[in-house]
């Protein structure tokens, strides 16, 4: 049989996990099938402030199929009515006696079938007596108003915490100092990740009392240390098994009440029980994004350089700081606001105010907070281009942090690894030909057709992180490898990450071809079990390949440490005499006198030099010395109907650098989705709230999520700065496109709408907002 | 959902003004249990208790007079919000003295949102019909009282 090819490092190697996912056969935890197995469901609040004065149960229990009914007063009695979340703030997994927001948890009912649990959710009898609810952040932290957690010993307001960097008074002097100071409020609204999978678990406890957790989780040994702390079982009897995943997006870090209702059904009645919520339960009671408030100010002197930036934020958390953040940064990675340029003084502050909604705060796509920071400095640096009379690239192009400055030192205290963020822009600007597009715009201005262009040139921040900074619930935030070659020369991998549709298996392969020398097709990679891959943080925040990728090619290069001496031994040469060269050791100078990997391996079990360990595999916990910094400049062609506030965007542009490319059929993949998951907040998805404290988007008729009909068509590019500390120079692109594309789509709308002098109209831009903006400036 | 409906009020068009333009008089005509009070010449508030499907409770309604020419048109906002669900009515009614004492037509276009949506127009709509059929309903046969 002929050696397949070796598929390494920059090759476009097919998707090794599609074989299974193209034929139906992923694994997903609803299709976890056990003997016995009972089904949760979960009863929710319709009030979003509310006393519980009694749960009656009767009618459930009458209900046929129906085992059991928990309530929070059930799980009071084992301590596990509440429950910590990652940001060590606290949770209620049920209330005992009062709901915080509507579509809360209020009751599990335990039964037989789905349809049974759902028809004993119906019949039960909740009586309630509404609380005044407490919806928008800023009445929430306005004197006198009702206190939310009031479960906290000595909580007199609902504020939550405020964090702060830079310096204050630089800042306060540079902008007094600044010709020029634009100042602009942008909300970012509460979105959902909305991934099609919804959340769910199936809870097992076998005879040696051993309970096994099959779950929808992006982080399972996170999960596994925080069961073991919360419910006292030792954790070497606690497996988190995270199976195929229908996309996470960062939606599936936090632990859910569903998931440890479900660990309670198994433990109380013996059997294995399933829980899978349905997509209301999803959009109304999971971890939210955004709902940041930014108030900002940037300074330039009259020759167009930037000068200082000022940005206030009032975060929205709900009723809980659930959100991931590392413990060190409650704003998480925020103040990576500066972006592209050399501020030389900048001040952030950031509030946290408790509300009356579902716990917020977590990623959407994008690592800690910074689509937030991207979209709000790529929205001033157009609203300043445009008080300065600059074209808006050529003003980017004019303050952008050289490619020599780097590595880079902010003033927020980041050091960006590297970067060359001119050249990614020209090269966008080259591809859509952006001067002959400023033409045509003035002509059709001239005309009175609405046509803008909008740029977003964007810094990420990725890769956590550093265990001295970066740390969840106290652990730190490195990543592992745990690689194995077996005799024949095949290899089985194992990572602390978790896939939840970025094709780890492929990619993590082509790691292990190139540094190992074996093909792709002989590595298997597996990842999400507890009792059998190495410790890890899981995947979030762009880190799988900066932090697991960086180990694999440091275990990997243990493995050939080892391997050479293996090699000498068979070449019958001193190890100093072996070099690794096309993906074979050889006897230097002698390239006829060569042994590949597989020989290696075969002897590394049946002939390893005497006085050596036999076997070839070696682990690696990798912690970054850095962040990773991808960036990217994208632009955006919009045609606006001024009669309708209809935004046709006609071409789109992305540029991406994300250091070295493992796979670019897999990079490309990523950053289509990415741009749709950035042009979906920017055009389409909100989850409003009443005043009442409704949640007003429970289903996808109104939480819009774009289509093919409705996505545009993305053309894509790349330029190559690899990281100088990565071991592969690779930076992370899963979220990059989410970060960088909602600015370029509202910089595109508003350049439309220049003539009208719109300096800002809040995302997302449905055509009513758009509409009443242009006629608010021109009614007739 | 756009509903729409007419009656012949057995009352001079002044009368059937003066019904259709005092909110709590307006809402009584609710078969559902409500209170109602006017905030100003325009706005009002109040509660109203129903079930839609099997979405029941109590909603917190407020409303208002958008538009209106004395005694040949008027237009009402409604929003009510409840149970996780909100809805969203605008309601338009004409009056016209031919065919003569008093022609009332009405049009409402009713937008729901949150829980409520998730049950589809189709299975709700012969509920909403229902109830605002019988407001108008209940208005006539209060104008054709004393």
């Amino acid at each position: 049989m002929a050696t397949p090819e070796l598929g390494g490092i920059g090759k476009s190697v097919q998707r090794k996990e599609d074989a299974r996912f193209i034929r139906g056969k992923g694994n997903y935890v609803d299709d976890v099938q056990l003997p016995g197995m009972l089904f949760l469901d979960l009863a929710r609040s319709p009030y979003p402030h509310a006393k519980i004065l009694a749960i009656r149960k009767e009618k459930t229990l009458a209900t046929p199929g129906v085992l059991a009914v928990i309530t929070g007063k059930d799980l009071e009695a084992a301590k596990l009515s509440w429950m910590p979340t990652l940001m060590s703030d606290t949770q209620m997994v049920l209330p005992t006696d009062t709901v915080m927001f509507h579509g809360q948890e209020v009751a599990g009912v335990v039964a037989t079938d789905r349809y049974a649990a759902a028809d004993g959710v119906a019949a039960l009898e909740v009586d309630y007596e509404p609380l005044p609810a407490v919806i928008d952040p800023f009445k929430a932290l306005a004197p006198g108003a009702p206190v939310i957690r009031t479960d906290k010993k000595d909580k007199k307001d609902n504020h939550i915490w405020h964090w702060e960097v830079g310096d204050k008074a630089a800042t306060e002097s540079a902008l007094q100092g600044s010709d020029v100071v634009v100042r602009e409020k942008l909300y970012i609204p509460r979105i959902h990740v909305s991934s099609i999978e919804t959340c769910g678990c199936v809870a097992q406890v076998d005879a040696m009392g051993k309970l096994t957790v099959w779950m929808t989780t992006q982080a399972p040994h996170a999960i596994r240390t925080v069961f073991a702390l919360v419910s006292g079982l030792p954790e070497q009897k606690i497996r988190i098994i995270s199976p195929d995943i229908g996309g996470g997006f960062g939606g599936k870090v936090p632990v859910y009440p569903g998931y440890v209702i479900a660990v309670v059904a198994a433990l109380t009645t013996g059997h294995p029980v399933k829980w899978v919520e349905d997509r209301t339960g999803n959009l109304i009671s999971d971890s939210f994004a955004r709902d940041y408030h930014i108030e900002a100010e940037i300074g330039a002197s009259k020759d167009g350089h930037v000068t200082a930036l000022r940005v206030k934020t009032l975060a929205d958390h709900g009723y809980t700081d659930a959100a991931a953040n590392p413990s060190k940064f409650p704003a998480g990675l925020f103040h990576i606001i500066t972006g592209s340029y050399p501020f030389k003084a900048a001040f952030v502050e950031v509030d946290a105010a408790y509300t009356n909604k579902p716990p917020g705060g977590i990623a959407y796509r994008c690592s800690f907070r910074v689509t937030e920071a991207a979209f709000a400095i790529e929205r001033l640096m157009d609203n300043l281009a445009r008080q300065l009379h600059l074209d808006p690239a050529e003003f980017r192009l004019k303050n952008f942090i050289p490619p020599e400055a780097f590595p880079f030192p902010s003033v927020l205290g980041w050091t960006y690894d590297s970067g060359n963020y001119a050249g990614a822009l020209r090269k966008a600007m080259e591809i859509i030909h952006y001067a002959d597009l400023r033409k045509e715009q003035a002509e059709k201005r001239k005309r009175g057709e609405l046509m803008g262009i909008g740029i977003s040139s964007f810094t990420e921040i990725v890769g956590a992180g550093p265990s001295k900074t970066f740390d969840i619930l106290g652990i730190k935030m490195f990543d592992s490898a745990e690689i194995r070659i077996h005799p024949t020369g095949k290899v089985l991998a194992r990572f602390g990450t978790k896939s939840q549709g970025q094709a780890h298996e492929t990619t993590y392969a082509q790691i292990l071809a190139e540094e190992l020398g074996i093909p792709v097709d002989y590595i298997s990679v597996e990842e999400g079990d507890t009792d059998t891959a190495p410790y890890g943080l899981g995947t979030y925040a762009s880190r799988s390949t900066p932090t697991a990728g960086a180990a694999a090619a440091i275990a990997c290069r243990k493995i050939r440490e080892k391997a050479a001496k293996i090699a000498a031994h068979l070449l019958e040469v001193s190890p100093d005499d072996i070099e690794w060269k096309d993906y074979k050791f050889q006897v230097k100078g002698v390239p006829g006198k060569s042994k590949t990997m597989a020989d290696v391996a075969f002897a590394a079990y049946t002939n390893h030099p005497q006085g050596m360990e036999a076997g070839l595999e070696a682990v690696d916990y990798y912690d970054p010395p850095n962040m990773t910094f991808p960036f990217g400049s994208y632009i955006a062609v919009v045609d606006v109907d001024k009669e309708t506030g209809q935004v046709h965007t006609r071409r789109f542009v992305a540029v991406d650098d994300c250091g070295t490319i493992i796979n670019p059929m897999i990079v490309d993949g990523q950053i289509h989705g990415g741009l749709t998951m950035g042009f979906a907040p920017a055009m389409l998805e909100e989850i409003p709230y009443d005043a009442d404290g409704n949640n007003r988007a429970s289903s996808f008729l109104e939480y819009l999520l774009p289509t093919a009909v409705e996505t545009p068509k993305w053309e894509t590019a790349k330029t190559t700065t690899p990281s100088p500390h990565h071991p592969l120079g690779a930076k992370g692109v899963g979220e990059s496109a989410t970060v960088g594309a909602p600015a370029a789509f509202v910089n595109a709308v508003l350049d439309a709408l220049e003539p009208y002098g719109i300096s800002n109209i809040d995302i997302p831009l449905t055509p009513y907002k758009v509409w009443q903006a242009i006629h608010a400036k021109d009614p007739k | 959902m756009h509903l729409e409906g007419e009656f012949q009020a057995a009352t001079p068009v002044a009368r059937v003004w003066a019904l259709f333009r005092d909110p709590v008089a307006l809402m009584d005509c609710l078969d559902d249990p409500h209170e109602v009070r006017a905030l100003d010449a325009t706005h009002f508030e109040g509660q109203v208790t129903t079930g839609v499907a099997f979405i029941r409770g109590t909603f917190r309604l407020r409303g208002s007079y958008a538009a209106e020419t004395p005694m040949q048109s008027l237009r009402v906002q409604l929003s009510g919000s409840g149970m996780g669900s909100g809805t969203d009515a605008e309601i338009a009614v004409t009056f016209s003295e031919q065919p003569a004492p008093t022609s009332v037509r009405w049009t409402a276009e009713v937008r729901m949102t949150g829980t409520i949506a998730t049950v589809g127009e189709r299975l709700v709509r012969g509920t909403v019909d229902k109830k605002v059929a019988g407001l108008f309903e209940n208005a006539r046969r209060k104008l054709a009282g004393p």
